[in-house]
Parts: C-alpha cells; sequence; structure tokens
C-alpha cells in the first residue's frame, strides 16, 4: 500500500491514530457472536486469530460500521462512529474487505472498483480512474481488470475486493480472511503488498493461519468465543507455551492438544509429564494453548450454544 | 530479414523528409520487422505517444454506459450519480420489463372486468403497490450483493437511498401513467392511483428511517391493501359504481393520501439522520460464519 | 504473462491476450505499433489532430475485436487495415478534408551509402525512382491503392477526389511508370 501521490479519501478528515474497542457485545437471537470484547489497535498490521465461529467476522464488521453492536463503544482516534458527519469523517478513512465479496456479476473487475471509488465519493473522473488503476495494478489484476467478475476464480474475486479496500489509502484497513484461497506465490504477493504500507496506516486481517501472523504481524490478538483472549506481540504469543510443549513417539492421553508433527513425531501442548521432551514453542503452540482446540475445527458448544 | 533500416534512414522519415519512394519501401519494410519498428519507436518523441495512450486507456477503462445511465444523462443528472443509479437492481432493465408486463396484466384484467360490466378497480389497487417493490429492492442486502461494501463507504446512504427510490418512483409513475390511457375508466379517473401511490411510497420512505427499506416497503404494502380490502368488505352490499363506494378513490381519500404523503416527507426529512442507523444489517447468524 | 514473457511475446499471441481483456498485452502491442503507425498517418495527413483520433481509435478496435484477427499475414498489416480506415473515416467527418500527403521529391542532405543505393534498387528495381518522378497526384494514389491497399473508394475519400479521378490517374501513372521502367 504504497502511499506516493494517492490522494486520501478525504483530506479533511482527521487521521485516525489508534482504536479502542470497549466491552463489545453482539448477539443475533439467541447467539451470543460477542461478549464484551475489548482491545486496541495501532498503527501497524494486526492480525485476529481465531477459530471458526469466534465472532471474528462480527467484529470486523462492527469496526467496519456495517453492523452496529448491542453495546459497547468503538472509539477511532477518540471520536465514536454516531451520528452521520462522525460516521463520514470514520468511512472517508475506511476501507474494508468482507469475506464473502458481493458483486455485480456482469461488472468488469475495472467497473466494480470504478464504482466503489464513486461510492468513496471520487467525483472526478480521470482522477479516480488513475487510482483505480492504481489499486488494481498493486493486487497484480491488470491482466484480467477488463474482464467480467462472474468470470474469475475466487482468488482473483477476492483480490477484487482487496483492491476496492485500498482505493484512497485509507488510515483504517480492515481485511476478513485475505489469505484464504492464496496459493503461496499470492501470500507473497500480497507480504509485499503489506509491507509498502504507509507508516500510520492500521491493518487489521483475521485470519485462520498462524504462518500469516508469524510473517505479516506486528500484533496478534486471539478471540474465542466472543472475548479477546490474548492481544500483544506474536513472539510474546509464542512464549506463554514456554515449558508446555513436549514430543514424545507416542500418543500422551494428560496433552490438552497433541498432533503429529511433519517428521511424524508426536507433539504435545498442555501440562508436560515430568522427562518429557520440552521444546521450543512456535506462535501455533501459543495459540493452541489459549484456544483448546484446533483452528480449523467447528465451534464446540459453548454455555451459551454455537457462537457466531 | 536481411535488409534493416538505418537510424539516418528512419529519422529522416520521421522528419518528412524522405521521398515517396523509399517512404513507401521503409512503410512496407516495417509491416514486416520487429525490429524496425522497435528502432523506429526509439527515434520517435515520447510525449505524444503517451498522451495519447493516457487518451486511449481512459477510453479502454471508461464503462459502457448502460442505457438506463445515458437516459439520466440526457435528463442532467451528474455523470457519477447516474453511475450509482445505474446499479441499482430495480432500474435494470430486467426489473423494468418486468414492470411493463405487470402493468400489461393489470390493464387486460381491467379490460375484462369492464367487458362483464364491472368497474377496473384492479389497475388502480395495483398499481400503487408498483413503487413500493421498487424501492425494496433499490436498497438493501436482498438484492444488492455487493451491500455490505458499499456500506463501509462514505457516500450519504440515506442520500444513495433517496437517489434511487426517487428514481424508482419516476420510472414507476411513468409507465404506470402510461399503461393508465389503455384502463377502460373515464378521463381522469384512470390516474385516481397516482396519489395513493405517492402516499405509499412517501410511508415508506418515511418508514425507512426506523426499519430497513424492505421492511417499510411491506408495512406500506400491507398498509394500501387492508385499506383498500376493508373499504370494499364494508360497502360490498351497498348499490352503485366501485369508484363511489370505496373511499380510497373518492375525493375525501384522495385528499386523505395528498395529507399522508405529505406529512410522511416532513418525518423522512426530520429524520434522516437516523436513516443510516436503522439498516441493521444482518440478523441470520448462519449468514455469518466465523 | 509476466512482463519479460511479454516483451518476447509474438504479436499474435499478444492479441490473444488482448481478446482476453488483458489491458498489459495491448499495452506492449501499443508500444510496438502505435509510433510507425502514427508516423504513417502522418505521411498522409497532416492533421495531428485527426491522426491522433485516428490511431486512438485503431487501438480501440484493437482492444475490442482482437478476436477479429484471423492469424493469416501480420499483425502490423491488420492494424494497418484499421488504422487507414480509421483514418478515412475521420476525415470524412471533418467539414474538408485535410491536407492529404506530405509533398517531397527527396532530400538532398540525406547522402546514402553506397550499399544502401545498391540495396533499396534491389528491392524495387528502377520502380523508386520512376516513382519519385511521377506527379505528386499521380504518386499519391499509387501509394494509396498500391501500398496502403485501399480500394478505389478508400482511395477516393482519403484523397479527397472521385473515385473516376482515381481510377483515371492509376491508368496515367500505370502508362508512365511502364514507359520509365521499359
Amino acid at each position: 500500500m504504497p502511499d506516493t501521490n494517492a490522494p486520501r479519501l478525504d483530506p479533511g478528515a482527521p487521521p485516525i491514530t489508534r482504536i479502542e474497542i470497549t466491552g463489545l457485545a453482539k448477539r443475533f437471537g439467541k447467539t451470543v457472536a460477542l461478549d464484551g470484547l475489548s482491545l486496541t489497535l495501532e498503527p501497524g498490521v494486526t492480525g485476529l486469530l481465531g477459530p471458526n465461529g469466534a465472532g471474528k467476522t462480527t467484529l470486523l464488521r462492527i469496526l467496519a460500521t456495517v453492523l452496529a453492536a448491542d453495546a459497547g463503544e468503538v472509539r477511532y482516534g477518540g471520536q465514536l462512529a454516531a451520528g452521520p458527519e462522525a460516521l463520514h469523517e470514520i468511512r472517508s478513512e475506511l476501507g474494508y474487505a468482507p469475506q464473502e465479496p458481493g458483486f455485480y456479476p456482469n461488472f468488469t473487475v475495472f467497473q466494480f472498483i470504478d464504482y466503489l471509488a464513486i461510492l468513496k465519493e471520487m467525483t472526478d473522473r480521470r482522477s479516480r480512474q488513475d487510482e483505480v488503476r492504481r489499486v488494481i495494478s498493486l493486487v497484480g489484476l491488470d491482466e484480467v481488470a477488463g474482464r467480467p467478475i462472474r468470470k474469475l476464480s475466487g482468488g482473483m474475486r477476492r483480490r477484487t475486493a482487496l483492491a476496492q479496500a485500498l482505493l484512497g489509502n485509507p488510515t483504517l484497513v480492515v481485511l476478513d480472511e485475505p489469505t484464504a484461497g492464496l496459493d503461496p506465490e499470492q501470500r507473497l504477493r500480497f507480504r509485499e503488498l503489506l509491507s509498502k504500507r504507509s507508516p500510520d496506516q492500521i491493518v487489521l486481517l483475521s485470519t485462520h493461519q498462524t504462518e500469516d501472523v508469524t510473517a505479516l504481524c506486528q500484533q496478534v490478538i486471539v478471540v474465542d468465543h466472543g472475548r479477546t483472549l490474548f492481544n500483544g506481540a506474536p513472539a510474546d504469543l509464542a512464549s506463554t507455551g514456554a515449558g508446555r510443549v513436549w514430543i514424545s513417539d507416542h500418543a500422551e492421553p494428560t496433552a490438552q492438544l497433541s498432533w503429529i508433527d511433519g517428521l511424524g513425531r508426536h507433539r504435545h501442548v498442555g501440562e508436560p509429564p515430568p522427562g518429557a521432551e520440552i521444546t521450543e514453542p512456535t506462535l501455533e503452540d501459543g495459540y493452541l494453548l489459549l484456544v483448546g482446540r484446533h483452528p480449523d475445527a467447528e465451534a464446540d458448544g459453548g454455555p451459551n450454544g454455537k457462537a457466531a | 530479414m536481411t535488409w534493416h533500416a538505418t537510424t539516418d534512414l528512419i529519422e529522416t522519415y520521421l522528419d518528412g523528409r524522405l521521398d515517396a519512394a523509399r517512404s513507401g519501401s521503409l512503410e512496407q519494410h516495417l509491416l514486416a520487422c520487429d525490429d524496425c519498428r522497435h528502432a523506429l519507436a526509439s527515434a520517435s518523441p515520447s510525449d505524444e505517444l503517451d498522451a495519447l495512450w493516457a487518451d486511449l486507456i481512459d477510453s479502454v477503462d471508461r464503462p459502457r454506459h448502460s442505457l438506463v445511465e445515458w437516459l439520466l444523462h440526457r435528463f442532467g443528472v451528474h455523470a457519477h450519480v447516474a453511475r450509482l443509479l445505474a446499479a441499482t437492481p430495480s432500474l435494470r432493465v430486467s426489473w423494468l420489463a418486468g414492470l411493463i408486463l405487470t402493468l400489461a396484466v393489470a390493464v387486460v384484467l381491467s379490460i375484462a372486468a369492464d367487458d362483464v360490466g364491472r368497474t377496473p378497480v384492479i389497475f388502480l389497487v395495483i398499481t400503487p403497490l408498483l413503487p413500493l417493490l421498487g424501492i425494496a429492492a433499490a436498497y438493501g442486502p436482498a438484492l444488492d450483493p455487493a451491500f455490505e461494501i458499499s456500506r463501509a463507504t462514505s457516500y450519504p446512504s440515506a442520500r444513495l437511498f433517496l437517489y434511487r427510490s426517487m428514481a424508482v418512483l419516476v420510472s414507476s409513475v411513468g409507465l404506470s401513467l402510461a399503461a393508465s390511457t389503455f384502463v377502460p375508466l373515464a378521463g381522469w379517473d384512470a390516474a385516481l392511483w397516482l396519489l395513493p401511490a405517492l402516499a405509499a411510497t412517501a410511508t415508506t420512505v418515511a418508514l425507512s428511517t426506523w426499519v430497513a427499506p424492505l421492511r417499510a416497503a411491506t408495512i406500506s404494502a400491507v398498509g394500501w391493501v387492508t385499506a383498500v380490502s376493508a373499504s370494499v368488505i364494508a360497502t360490498r352490499t351497498d348499490p352503485g359504481d366501485a369508484l363511489d363506494r370505496l373511499v380510497v378513490f373518492r375525493p375525501t381519500g384522495q385528499v386523505v393520501a395528498l395529507i399522508v404523503m405529505v406529512v410522511a416527507t416532513a418525518v423522512f426529512v426530520v429524520r434522516i439522520d437516523r436513516f443510516d442507523a436503522a439498516q441493521v444489517y444482518l440478523s441470520d447468524p448462519l449468514d455469518i460464519g466465523a | 504473462m509476466d512482463t519479460g514473457a511479454r516483451r518476447q511475446a509474438t504479436d499474435a499471441d499478444l492479441l490473444a491476450s488482448v481478446a482476453d481483456g488483458d489491458r498489459l498485452a495491448l499495452r506492449e502491442l501499443y508500444e510496438r505499433h502505435a509510433p510507425w503507425l502514427v508516423a504513417r498517418l502522418r505521411h498522409r495527413c497532416a492533421d495531428p489532430t485527426v491522426v491522433h483520433d485516428s490511431v486512438q481509435d485503431t487501438f480501440m478496435a484493437v482492444w475490442k475485436g482482437a478476436s477479429g484477427y484471423d492469424g493469416r499475414g501480420d499483425v502490423a498489416a491488420w492494424i494497418w487495415g484499421i488504422g487507414v480506415r480509421r483514418l478515412i473515416g475521420q476525415l470524412r467527418k471533418s467539414p474538408r478534408p485535410t491536407v492529404p500527403l506530405l509533398d517531397h521529391h527527396g532530400d538532398e542532405a540525406l547522402l546514402l551509402s553506397a550499399e544502401e543505393q545498391v540495396l533499396i534498387s534491389v528491392e524495387h528495381g528502377d520502380l523508386a525512382g520512376a516513382l519519385n518522378q511521377l506527379s505528386p497526384e499521380l504518386r499519391s494514389v499509387v501509394q494509396a491503392t498500391v501500398l496502403d491497399g485501399l480500394t478505389t473508394r478508400e482511395a477516393s475519400k482519403l484523397l479527397g477526389i472521385p473515385a473516376g479521378t482515381v481510377k483515371t490517374r492509376m491508368m496515367r501513372a500505370r502508362i508512365e511508370l511502364r514507359g520509365s521502367l521499359a
């Protein structure tokens, strides 16, 4: 996200310097999606890690002003998103790419992003289209810019959604599972893209995959059952597993979680028995200790029923 | 390819100082030789070519105007607003075609009713519902696949909703007026649906500051149908023409419709700032995933 | 296709990509062919705006109609066919046809090497000299019909003369050329 000559969406809007979320709650019928979630976001890339049903998408939607919370506050640089002026200012500095982006199927990539650029109030056609071309190049969709979206693969559609989120170089960029469905080369490209962001940009991206966090994020937040379980540096998350990760050649019923690593040995997290072969904890270990189950597992039945 | 043009030859050609024969020779050669084309490109001034490219890519990227967009442009609507409107689900050609079909059916039914000696009220009852359908479809997640992404943009949602609703209203009313000319009712009687339609639309727009347009339109539609049905049931044993019996189509009813329209519009204007917050987006947890 | 592959690709391959909506392929084609097209059209019409619009229209036509290239002949020739017809179309729109041809008889300042002289005459025999000795009116007709591949009608539109005149001048040009070459 280079900040070269790209226009800020609304030059009059005050830049958002940090995001403070306190006590966010949201339920859908009987399902509790967010249960008093709090966190702070600073400039840089923050990874939102959590299993299916943890509440990540709900959180991102509320942050992107697409959904209203039942209770709690989100302050954008001290300001609440209440009332049309505040909403307008905040949305002028916001870029959002949902997990399942919807498109007008007959629109081409260029047309769709241009349409969103109009909705971002870039009224001058020439400069707007220059900006559209810029973000299309950024995500590597030049070759298919003229193609209708319905003819594109899922990964390319995601990149289209990502491109529109980058229009105007917004201060706050909210991305829901941006790396899902990307092949390794595209991930690398995504990493490069993120590395070009301007220093005051706040990027929040959700992911299932701990490798994304290790590679991309200065800050990681772990959520589950609608609550924050960890908020800090990736290295600190890893070190929460210190002394609680061990390897053996057989199953260990006392382990909290076990799996077979790439070398065919059993890796366990939890309370190690005496004499166990303790090993260096990875970020994934720290995460699993917190969450207690594998990220791709279906949400278990918590006290409030299936979390959304 | 053994013969290639020298730099001198190319430069002389570009200056226009090369004689006709050798120009012709070079030009034929260029059709077949990539190296010499490249050499000519290097010798050509880049400003003009860059400017040309900028114009070209602008045209290439300029999205094709749909018919709706073109029409709007003709009516003096700003280019970018026309683009926003043209993306409205209920202004698409397919939707408008459906509208025309519905009107055609309503006209046919009224003619049929007239033929058997009954007053063709059916047309007057159906027509006010049409703009409501259009508004429900114009703004909201039901028919707009890009709704979620659009919500996060800074364009004032109330303005977008209003523009789209007005465009829908104009197209519905326009088509309905045209259809009215085929309805076998005397003079202005064929347009007795107009004030109820405007009233129902205004009500929908006003209610959208409390609930989503889809729900607002449903409420208005139900309200209208209820009013008409109640009127029909209450007067079914009364003698006389349906138009005279049903209060909604009598002068009193028309005045009431006018008042409703004015009041509802005022309500919307007063509550316009609450529109955005009223668009509660999701209610289905299965829709949410993680 | 990455940049390197694009540079290496044949024109036909690039056209296939363009047919698929690849704007970068269009850019590559533009870089290869716009310079000579501009120059060649400038040699037929002195008005730079008309030439600019014609070239723009041409590449728009390439963008939209890339699938129309049937694979026969050079892509450059195909592009020329489009370009010269766009020029004619543009000239028709102007109230008066603009000056069609830069008249020139050769440049004393350009000294050809002996080798070049030999090569050129090998390519065209004495035709070059004979051609240069034709009057501008006859020469422009020969250029339009023989070199540019236009029909009589198209040539008449380009040069701003009636079709009958094109035919008579062509006949006279042939007689003169035969006479010179004999």
